[in-house]
């Protein structure tokens, strides 16, 4: 009876553990919320120009997004660089080079790609996530001059 | 160790394990982080083009939603747009909106960030029907505002093309030339007749 009740719970407690590691090499969950992300985004600078990526320490991973990575397109060559496909971002081997690199830094020729990258990131619990880009281009570069005739017509 | 010390210390572990292991924050109708990956480029998103169109229309099947805070909503906004500052995106009294099945919502900023981390935050939360103007309003005035016929000759699709942005640039203009008090009369306006259609809140 007593070598049966020993046998059980080692059986439980194996599965639990397997379950655990095929849990952690799925990856397919997320470490923070809707909220928790949504308020990270209102009080993170997220945006970074090229020219002060030396300001990172340690040396950022600058990670490529595109459908099509070519090797010429990265001009962040002084920088340690990662091409990846937008479906491919969550995949182990990204996963753990994530994990060993303190900073990483999103680029796209779609920054829309990378705005997405970054909250998918962030809910999956990395930190220290940055976009390449101008933060020019979040302000209103026009001004809307009124036609001072429209409320005649 | 007799069964019960042993049953005892399993437990323990497991409780550790429960503790060390995150916790899941996705629920069951919201998508896993694979999902949402596979969703970045779906490329459901709308050129200003086809979005000067869907304004030249009234199409009713869209509704653009201004993400800007709403001092710069006042001094213009694409025609037909409400204001759910980005700071507010996530609160309950706009939910209505942006979780609906009746009609297309195309989020916009000024540029790209702020629309797409919205897009994906809201795809976070399972909401359907969102998408966003690429280039945002800036895209807007470069493209639609600016734009000028120059006296070349045109094929009859650039015609239509420059027709349409033509028509988005005079109404754009016309209804943001508006004085502020009739701005805010139409727009509170709009605002309880898409409450009354849609069924959200005011």
């Amino acid at each position: 009876m007593k070598k049966i009740g020993y046998l059980l719970s080692s059986v439980i407690i194996l599965l639990v553990i397997l379950f655990i590691i095929l849990h952690e090499i799925k990856g397919d969950y997320y470490r923070l919320s809707v909220e928790e992300a949504y308020t990270i985004t209102q009080n993170e600078r997220i945006l970074i120009r090229y020219d002060a990526l030396d300001s990172i320490n340690p040396e950022p991973l600058i990670i490529y997004l595109s459908e099509n990575p070519v090797e010429n397109s990265i001009s962040a060559k002084n920088y340690k660089n990662l091409m990846a496909k937008p479906a491919e971002l969550l995949n182990l081997k990204y996963r753990k080079i994530y994990r060993h690199t303190g900073n990483l830094v999103l680029w796209s020729d779609n920054p829309g790609l990378s705005a997405g990258a970054w909250v998918i990131l962030n809910r999956k619990g990395y930190k220290n996530i940055k976009i390449l880009g101008d933060p020019e281009n979040e302000t209103f570069k026009y001004s809307f001059q009124p036609d001072s005739l429209a409320g005649l017509k | 160790m007799n069964t019960r010390v042993f049953l005892s210390l399993n437990l323990a572990a497991l409780a550790i394990l429960l503790v060390v292991v995150p916790a899941n924050k996705s629920k069951k109708d919201q998508p896993t982080p694979v999902q949402q990956v596979n969703q970045l480029n779906s490329n459901n998103n709308i050129n200003v083009d086809l979005a000067a169109r869907y304004v030249n229309d009234s199409d009713s099947g869209f509704q653009f939603i201004d993400l800007r805070t709403p001092d710069e909503f006042l001094v213009c906004n694409i025609p037909g747009s409400i204001n759910i500052p980005y700071e507010q995106l996530l609160d309950i009294k706009w939910q209505g909106y942006l979780n609906q099945t009746n009609k297309i919502n195309i989020l916009y900023a000024n540029g790209d960030l702020k629309s797409n981390m919205a897009l994906t935050l809201l795809n976070g939360k399972g909401y359907k029907n969102n998408s966003v103007l690429n280039g945002g309003l800036n895209e807007w005035f470069a493209v639609v505002m600016n734009t000028e016929f120059t006296g070349g000759r045109l094929t009859a699709r650039e015609n239509a093309v420059y027709e349409n942005r033509r028509k988005a640039k005079n109404l754009f203009t016309e209804i943001n030339s508006l004085p502020d008090s009739l701005k805010t009369t139409f727009l509170e306006a709009k605002i309880i007749e898409e409450a009354e259609l849609d069924g959200g809140c005011e």
